[in-house]
């Protein structure tokens, strides 16, 4: 049995999959026997083999996308609180948990960052004093794992030419990473997933003197933490809890879509500069089917790039294409699930180490 | 009738003279420019001149822009040129003016602006104020650098920030530079021939103290780098630019730097200052690029970063017509528009390199190879006469003052 953890806060989401099936899902808060109640609600049989835990925020820290969790790594886990203190801090809670718990189970974690360890200087560099920069003050980027997963996947189902690529994951938190034969060179995430693209709720790009005109008025440190983190993006804008699937379902009218994709457009414009154009754009989603006419309109807005968009997507094993055989640029749409992604790679350790 | 206008850049203050004479364009009959004004660089700050035939410059020690009109001002007395009026560049008015004559209440309405844009607005204030005290009875008026922005669209000067906190504060994207795209935009379709409304321009106006890249598609800014302040965007000479918005925070709550500390390392020591850690001008970075790796850096990531606009404004408004460079560094430094066009065939824009590297800046020079399908071009900019424009159309309202 395998059991799958991501922080979803102030709730830890988990799955149980039996093999590659997924049995059960849920969120939970980390209170007391808050293990058990997974268990007791996952009704598998066996015993647990192998943890996954999902870690947003690896800082300078942790390095490897998927690594196996010793001693040392749990520590370096702790030491990454801060750079996400929510989040980070339940999976580090997790962790901890389930190593006394369940001593012979395999754990394995995913680190989001650390495919952007080694983004080029000029990418990861901010133009701020060296004083400031030492304090571990970095673009770290994010969702590494997910553009990766979709980049490795795409190669070998199309055996397509994948060497400049424009990567854009949809969703609450939409984000871009242009990849140079699969290594990325920058990516919309910085220092923290605030940076970058606006989400269902953090404020994406602002001007830096907000925060400390808003400071001026009173305003403590944390409330504007949780202001720009949980209050803005989208649902700040219309004032309620707000999603990425209503916002492309125009349900207030469109502007919120319109500025989802001047950002999406923008980010990419950048990226298609840093690579001098692209031999394909990737977009992974959890909704593909919903996604499509929003995918639709940011293509449109390409089409002076030489983009032919077909009426009837072909959809092949796992992935779809927009464009026509005859498109300057490849356009392909990537269905994903996180608790997939992290099922599937375990599997592939799990083989590899019963192998050697 | 002659208007004397002044024109703080973060570091320098540009000034001019036109004589207007009805039915022909201003004559600009004095000029000069007064460079490195407070700056700790590797060269002393300078002031040169321009009368007739008499070209003049001097170095000396410039401390603050005050001191700096204070020597045009005794310049002017000195050769008996008499003005009637003084324009100023002001930088952001959110919105209360456009162009208005200077009275006690607008300039106390100018000293409340003063956050919006912290290096330049006191520097303004101090050619204001030496210029009301050695002339007080002399009309002055300041013209609005943000204007030119006012058609951005909603998407784009928009902050995803509660609705309720943009409101009460304020918050939108202004954008600055206004007056500079506002002439070089109109000049170069003129120039080539070609009618804004159905040009796709990208501009960089890249100075020696602040830079910004503009969309300017059919005549109408549709985007710019700056934002609610002048600070984010490219990297500038002593601005960081574009941030993560909670480095700030992590900083102070992590590392306890007080915020007007913290803000001030942001606007003052940060960009090409923060990167090469000698100097915030472009022009020393380069001459150590080849043995120095923080210099390379700070080059390199300043280059990077327009591209990366460039780019973004291409997309945005479907492809690009022109791409302009202007100001000191964009319309005199070869190197860094060399290195900004180098491999822009996704855009369909060549650079030739030869006419390139001959290209002066002191006039419109065409860059392009044959081949290329965007336009290339290079240019000084002539913010100071845009002030001259709006200060007569001030006159011609008749107004002489403007409710702020």
């Amino acid at each position: 049995m395998l059991l799958l953890f991501d922080p979803q806060p102030p709730k830890v989401g988990w799955a149980v999959f039996d093999a590659d099936k997924k049995i059960d899902e849920g969120g939970l808060y980390p209170e007391s026997n808050w293990i058990e109640k997974i268990l007791k609600q996952a009704v598998a049989g066996g015993a647990v083999e192998a943890i996954g835990y999902f870690l947003c925020h690896g800082g300078g820290q942790i390095v490897e996308p998927v690594s196996i969790i010793s001693a040392p790594i749990e520590k370096k886990i702790e030491r990454c609180i801060k750079y996400l203190p929510e989040s980070n801090g339940l999976i580090h809670t997790t962790v901890r948990e389930c190593r006394r718990r369940f001593p012979q189970a395999r754990h394995v974690l995913f680190c989001d960052t650390a495919l952007f360890s080694h983004l080029p200087e000029v990418a990861s560099t901010y133009a701020i004093p060296q004083t400031l920069r030492f304090k571990e003050v970095k673009r770290f980027g994010g969702f590494g794992i997910y553009h990766q997963w979709a980049w490795e996947k795409l190669k070998s189902l199309t055996g397509t030419h994948l060497q400049r690529v424009v990567s854009v994951y949809l969703g609450d938190q939409t984000n871009i990473t242009a990849l140079s034969g699969g290594r990325p060179i920058d990516t919309t995430i910085g220092f923290s997933p605030m940076e970058g693209i606006p989400s269902a709720t953090s404020c994406g790009d602002i001007d830096p003197s907000i925060v400390f005109e808003i400071l001026a008025n009173g305003v403590s440190l944390n409330e504007i933490n949780e202001m720009l983190m949980r209050k803005s993006g989208f649902s700040g804008l219309l004032k309620r809890k707000s999603n990425y699937l209503e916002v492309i379902s125009c349900a207030d009218g469109g502007e919120c879509r319109d500025l989802l994709r001047y950002h999406i457009l923008r980010y990419m414009g950048a990226f298609l500069a840093l690579l001098d154009g692209a031999d394909a754009l990737i977009f992974i989603t959890d909704h593909l089917d919903e996604s499509l006419p929003f995918i639709q309109t940011i293509l449109d807005g390409l089409v002076f790039l030489g983009i032919r968009i077909k009426d009837d997507h072909q959809t092949g094993a796992g992935y779809r294409t927009y464009t026509s055989a005859d498109s300057a640029v490849k356009a392909y749409g990537v269905p994903c699930d996180k608790w997939s992604i992290m099922q599937e790679e375990i599997q592939q350790i799990n083989e590899r180490r019963t192998r050697s | 009738m002659k208007i004397l206008t002044f024109n703080c850049g973060s570091s320098s203050l540009t000034f001019k003279v036109f004589d207007i004479v009805d039915g022909s364009p201003p004559n600009p009959v004095f000029s000069g420019k007064a460079h490195r004004v407070g700056v700790k660089g590797s060269k002393p700050s300078s002031i040169e001149f321009h009368h007739e035939l008499t070209n003049e410059q001097l170095e000396i020690p410039l401390s603050n822009h005050g001191q700096a009109a204070l020597m045009v001002l005794d310049k002017l007395r000195n050769l008996n040129v008499a003005v009637d009026y003084i324009g100023h560049r002001w930088g952001h008015a959110a919105g209360y003016f456009t162009t208005a004559w200077i009275t006690d209440d607008v300039l106390a309405k100018l000293k409340s602006l003063t956050p919006m844009l912290p290096i330049h607005h006191p520097a303004m204030l101090k050619v204001i104020t030496q210029c009301r005290k050695t002339y007080p009875d002399l009309p002055q008026y300041v013209t609005a650098d943000g204007a030119f922005h006012s058609t951005i669209p909603p998407c784009a000067y928009t902050y995803a920030l509660p609705e309720d906190i943009a409101k009460k504060y304020g918050f939108r994207k202004h954008g600055f530079h206004g007056l500079s795209y506002q002439y070089v935009v109109r000049s170069a379709s003129e120039f080539l021939g070609l009618p804004l409304e159905r040009l796709k321009i990208v501009a960089c106006h890249l100075g020696t103290g602040g830079s910004s890249v503009a969309a300017i598609k059919y005549g109408a800014s549709v985007d710019t780098s700056m934002g609610y302040t002048g600070l984010p965007g490219l990297i500038m000479s002593t601005r960081s630019g574009d941030i993560d918005p909670i480095l700030s925070t992590y900083l102070m709550a992590n590392y306890g730097y007080r915020p007007d500390d913290l803000l001030d390392q942001l606007n003052k020591k940060s960009g090409l200052l923060g990167i090469s850690g000698f100097s915030s001008d472009i022009r020393d970075i380069i001459q150590k690029i080849s043995d120095d790796p923080k210099a390379k850096l700070a080059f390199d990531m300043y280059v990077y970063r327009i591209r990366k606009y460039i780019g973004s404004y291409g997309v945005l408004m479907g492809g690009v017509d022109l791409l302009i460079f202007t100001d000191d560094i964009g319309a005199k430094n070869w190197l860094v528009r060399e290195r900004v066009c180098n491999k822009m065939d996704w855009l369909d824009a060549e650079l030739d390199g030869e006419e390139n590297k001959k290209c002066t800046g002191e006039e419109i020079s065409v860059l392009q190879t044959d081949s290329s399908r965007v336009k290339i071009i290079a240019m000084p900019t002539e913010e100071e006469l845009v002030i001259c424009w709006e200060g007569l159309k001030l006159l011609r309202r008749g107004e002489n003052a403007v409710t702020v």
